[in-house]
């Protein structure tokens, strides 16, 4: 039994416990730092370390302001202070620093390896700029980094030996490290919307209708064929429900606490979602990419609608990105990076804004109809703490950027110098970050244990042939005719 | 009338499950039950050896999150915090 005192839970509790708050105050942080670094055009975010396309190694990276310090000091810095910031959040969680800190430097190496590699001209280049970078030849493989970080991760997830493994999941932190980039993102958005309010606008309200709509069309539908075909009782039918239709791990935990289910039931949901989304992020992409190019906004947001944790789908959301942008260039078309990802992520960020209010309204069901207990009460503060407190973070991000910029009081010139770094150089390496660790925490030998295949058998049913033909349907609906913005 | 004012309580309780059974516990009582109706009715047995009759007690039951899987624990911070009022 744990030894530490028990306290009375509070609105403020988990403020410095839980790794969501952990990315809100991190992400955070840095946004200022980028605001500050506007306001004084101080250096406060070039040192930022940025992986380029290359052909001679040694312009492979560097920071990401050109000049201000070598390629080698600006890795260095930043793993001094992605180390330091990260260190602290898990100081205040109470993990195992030196576990945790030699873990995540092995991620960190790792993963510098991978985005190196990765973005060799060589290997990613499309064909429209092998003339710029001076090859003849080349495979074309946009996004090779990220799939060659997923791969590192598989590796050590499933053939590395268990003890290693389970040291590696000490620092392999994907949620964490897409929450941390997700705030980063709003500040794109926010930089964006400075440019194309309407657009800007435009993408979070479709974003928010296609999310309510799924909502209401995927919890009913799973619940029913979980209860009506493959006979699961209540409690394992509305965690699977919320897990397939919601927002995945997330959604299948705050399901079973609002419903008093026996914490064995979101475990054994959750491997399933996990090894499910690490799927559809390898196979989704190049699909969308083949068959719905001409709706690239729309193939985005479908992401955000089927694939069911937020690293997974945040990660597919970049390929995707990486692989439509490529094949627009092949075609002459030149879009700005960054839209469809931020697609995929806006319907999820909806999503995972309502689980809170979802799960209460099944705990007040559950309480009131299927297990009347005594005395027992629901709490609605209990909307609160399941509500994802990094969102705050995304949309601080990008409101204050909007009023800084609108207000004039600073100019998009200088709001670009000190945010570039962070909602670009930033956040590309914690989406590569969080490549690696899903590869980690990703375990396909969950598959063969006991009591799965038929789990396994209705997530697989469920998922390809409901959610994800609805899922594009709806993305469809209201999003069709939208393009990634040209770029400049 | 009768002004007399009901003697009001707070208990708070770390909850967990294990072994196919719930379990409440703080530093001075501790109730185990194969499921929370069972636990309840344990609690509120156990309470009223304690408490004068007509005491109100509200019970706040936090779950331990510490007890989920470390991996998992990342994709939602909570999981569940029951309050059940009693009046003995």
């Amino acid at each position: 039994m744990a030894e530490e005192r028990i306290e009375e839970r509070k609105w403020y509790s988990g403020m410095f416990s839980t790794e969501d708050w952990w990315a809100f105050w991190i992400g955070t942080l840095f946004v200022i730092l980028g605001i500050i670094a506007a306001a004084t055009h101080t250096e406060l975010t070039g040192w930022i370390i940025k992986f380029n396309t290359w052909v001679d190694i040694s312009k492979a990276m560097g920071p990401a302001h050109k000049g201000i310090m070598s390629p080698i000091a600006a890795l260095v810095v930043s793993y001094i202070i992605f180390t330091i910031v990260t260190l602290i959040g898990a100081w205040a969680m109470k993990w195992k620093l030196r576990d945790y800190l030699a873990a995540w430097t092995i991620i960190f190496i790792l993963t510098v390896i991978a985005y190196i590699i990765g973005k060799n001209a060589y290997i990613s280049a499309p064909s429209t700029k092998w003339e710029k970078l001076g090859i003849e030849s080349g495979l074309q493989l946009g996004g090779a980094h990220y799939i060659l970080a997923l791969i590192i991760g598989l590796i050590i997830g499933n053939l590395a030996p268990k003890r290693f493994k389970e040291f590696m999941l000490k620092g392999a932190r994907p949620e964490w490290f897409i929450k941390i980039a997700i705030v980063a993102l709003g500040a794109k958005l926010g930089l964006k919307a400075l440019e194309a309010p309407g657009y800007a606008t435009h993408l979070v309200v479709a974003g928010m209708c296609a999310t309510i709509a799924a909502y209401l069309l995927y919890w009913p539908i799973s619940y029913y064929i979980t209860r009506k075909y493959f006979g699961f009782s209540r409690e394992w039918a509305a965690c699977f429900a919320s897990g397939i239709s919601i927002c995945g791990v997330s959604a299948a935990i705050a399901t079973a606490g609002a419903i008093r289910a026996r914490p064995i039931i979101p475990v054994m949901i959750s491997a399933i979602i996990v090894i499910f989304a690490t799927i559809q992020l390898i196979v989704y992409p190049p699909l969308l990419t083949k068959f719905w190019f001409n709706e690239p906004i729309s193939a985005g947001a479908s992401l955000g609608l089927t694939i069911k944790t937020d690293g997974a789908d945040a990660a597919a959301g970049a390929i995707l990105d990486e692989l439509m942008r490529a094949k627009a260039e092949s075609k002459g078309i030149f879009w700005e990076e960054g839209w469809i990802t931020n697609s995929a992520i806006l319907t999820k960020i909806w999503i995972d804004m309502f689980i809170g209010v979802w799960a209460f309204i099944l705990a007040v069901i559950w309480v009131t109809h299927f297990e009347r207990r005594p005395g027992e009460k629901v709490p609605k503060i209990e909307i609160w703490f399941r509500f994802p407190k990094f969102v705050l973070g995304y949309f601080f991000a990008m409101f204050i950027i909007m009023i800084l910029g609108f207000s004039g009081a600073l100019s998009l010139k200088d709001l670009e110098f000190g945010l570039k770094p962070v909602e670009g150089a930033l956040r590309k390496f914690f989406f590569l970050l969080t490549f690696t660790s899903i590869g980690i925490v990703t375990d396909f030998r969950e598959l063969r244990k006991e009591g799965i295949g038929k789990l396994a058998l209705a997530y697989a049913i469920i998922l390809f042939l409901i959610i994800t033909p609805l899922g594009l349907f709806i993305a469809w609906l209201f999003h069709h005719g939208m393009e990634p913005l040209p770029a400049k | 009338m009768n002004c007399q004012k009901k003697i009001k309580k707070e208990i708070v309780l770390r909850i967990i499950y294990k072994e196919g059974k719930w379990m409440a516990f703080n530093d001075d009582i501790s109730v185990s039950g194969r499921t929370l109706e069972d636990l309840d009715i344990k609690l509120k047995d156990l309470l009223k050896k304690i408490f004068k009759k007509g005491t109100k007690i509200k019970i706040r039951m936090e779950f331990d999150y510490n007890t989920l899987p470390f991996w998992m624990t990342q994709y939602q911070p909570y999981y569940f915090y029951r309050i059940v009022e009693y009046e003995i």
